[in-house]
């Protein structure tokens, strides 16, 4: 029998000299710092960036009512009875205008934050002179579609929840139009029409129409907000066609894009014209109360839960009287 | 002022958003639709998309409801219904809540002045209250 050639291989390993170890440690490094860089660069899911109002989950502290005699009725009530109470207290005041004059208060309401001359358009974010021009550039969109407020006729002179500034927003002619009476669905950047028939409207106005149609649902009770059969358009301008939508994402949506200034000042000035306000942009908290079956416990924040305790408040007593000396 | 003559025949005179459908076919046209109306929107035009032609205008003061004509679009279409009948990406529906039915029993004209709409037959939808 001939005697095999094979030979095992020898696997005798070459020893590294200290300057090859140190550029593998050099190399090492470097690889692993371009893979931390792109796996945080890279990711299409990016963390929401909520205010400092907002938990981690992004549901917004309960506030204390403390010197707020508007909503001072609201005191420890959450759900459906504090539905009814906003209900009760946006509608006591409410002195809504006619469709005709909503022209010139929108002159004043929807100006930029830090302007006298210019309005901002929802959607998009377009700059129009505040200034009436016959609907060349802006005109009056309904954020609640005018034929979803169960509406049968709007003249002029009317005044109704078709004429409420709340629901009325400066846009432009063109972005009004491909908003039309569709509700709003999911999407991401621009405002744009979606596949589904719906509408998104942009990154930075998705939580300003979330808490507008809040406001339209709790002020005008027959209004409904849902997830379901928005498609369907056989009832529009009836009492049987008031659904908008999509309830659930205009929920993540307040808490993604939170209050703004801008939206702050627009509910001072209606608040001056029409004599009401939208609780969700003074108390954001109450959506979570109302629609997500919160508890006002749910909702305090981290240190007031500690001042609660006893103990802890005569710790921080301590502490403050320390400070004081 | 501008103009268009009308055929005898039945018209539906609303909301484009009423009359495209909202499934792809339908907002692919309707994305058209103010591709081109834009260019122009002051004008009272006669417009043809992929084989549907109709009429449309913009209204004085954008969405509203106009002597029973009912918009979210700040525009208002008239479209002959028996020309288009067949045509699946479009809502024909007669005596819509919301729409205009308009029957024309003979030849016509519709004119929009000022963002008024006035039809031969004497109807009209003024969409301006600045114009009396």
């Amino acid at each position: 029998m001939a005697k095999s050639s094979y030979r095992p291989r020898t696997t005798r390993r070459r020893k590294r000299t200290p300057a090859q170890q140190m550029l593998s440690l050099v190399v090492l490094v470097i690889v692993a710092i371009i893979a931390y860089w792109l796996s945080q660069n890279t990711n299409n899911d990016p963390t929401p960036t909520y205010s400092a109002d907002q938990n981690e989950e992004g549901f917004y502290y309960y506030q204390s009512l403390d010197g707020d005699s508007y909503y001072q009725s609201t005191e420890n009530v959450i759900g459906q009875a504090l539905k009814n109470e906003l209900h009760d207290i946006v509608n006591e005041d409410k002195n809504l205008m006619t469709y005709a004059d909503v022209r010139q208060a929108l002159e004043i309401v929807d100006l930029q934050v830090g302007s006298s001359s210019a309005l901002y358009g929802i959607y998009d974010g377009a700059s129009f002179p505040a200034s009436w021009d016959g609907g060349a550039t802006w005109n009056r969109e309904h954020v609640w579609p005018n034929s979803r407020l169960g509406l049968e006729r709007v003249e002029d002179y009317q005044r109704n929840q078709a004429t409420d500034l709340h629901n009325l927003r400066a846009s432009s002619v063109s972005m009004n139009s491909s908003k039309s009476d569709r509700f709003f669905s999911e999407g991401s950047g621009e405002a744009t029409t979606t596949s589904d028939g719906g509408f998104y409207p942009g990154d930075d106005h998705r939580g300003d129409v979330a808490r507008i149609v809040f406001y339209m649902a709790v002020t005008y009770d027959f209004l409904v907000l849902t997830d379901d059969d928005l498609l369907d358009e056989s009832n529009h301008y009836s009492l049987e066609g008031t659904k908008m939508g999509k309830l659930t994402l205009l929920l993540e949506w307040h808490k993604e894009d939170p209050v703004s200034s801008f939206e702050r000042e627009r509910n001072d000035r209606i608040f001056d014209l029409q004599g009401n306000r939208n609780p969700f942009i003074d108390r954001p908290e109450y959506v979570h109360l109302i629609w997500e079956d919160k508890t006002i416990g749910d909702l305090e924040r981290p240190d007031t839960i500690a001042y609660q305790d006893p103990f802890l408040a005569l710790i921080e007593k301590r502490r403050e009287l320390y400070d004081f000396l | 002022m501008t103009s268009y003559k009308l055929k005898a025949g039945t018209y539906l005179v609303g909301d484009p958003a009423l009359i495209f459908k909202k499934d792809e076919a339908g907002t692919k046209l309707t994305q058209e639709l103010w591709n081109i109306f834009y260019q122009d929107a002051n004008q009272f035009q006669y417009l043809t998309l992929d084989g549907i032609t109709f009429y449309i205008t913009r209204t004085a003061e954008g969405d509203g409801y106009y002597q029973g004509v009912g918009t979210d679009t700040g525009t208002i279409m008239i479209i002959h219904v028996e020309e288009h009948i067949h045509d699946q990406r479009l809502n024909l529906i007669l005596h819509r809540r919301g729409m205009l039915t308009l029957e024309l029993p003979e030849n016509g004209f519709v004119e929009v002045d000022h963002f008024n709409i006035y039809f031969s037959n004497g109807q009209n939808i003024r969409t301006n209250s600045d114009v009396v």
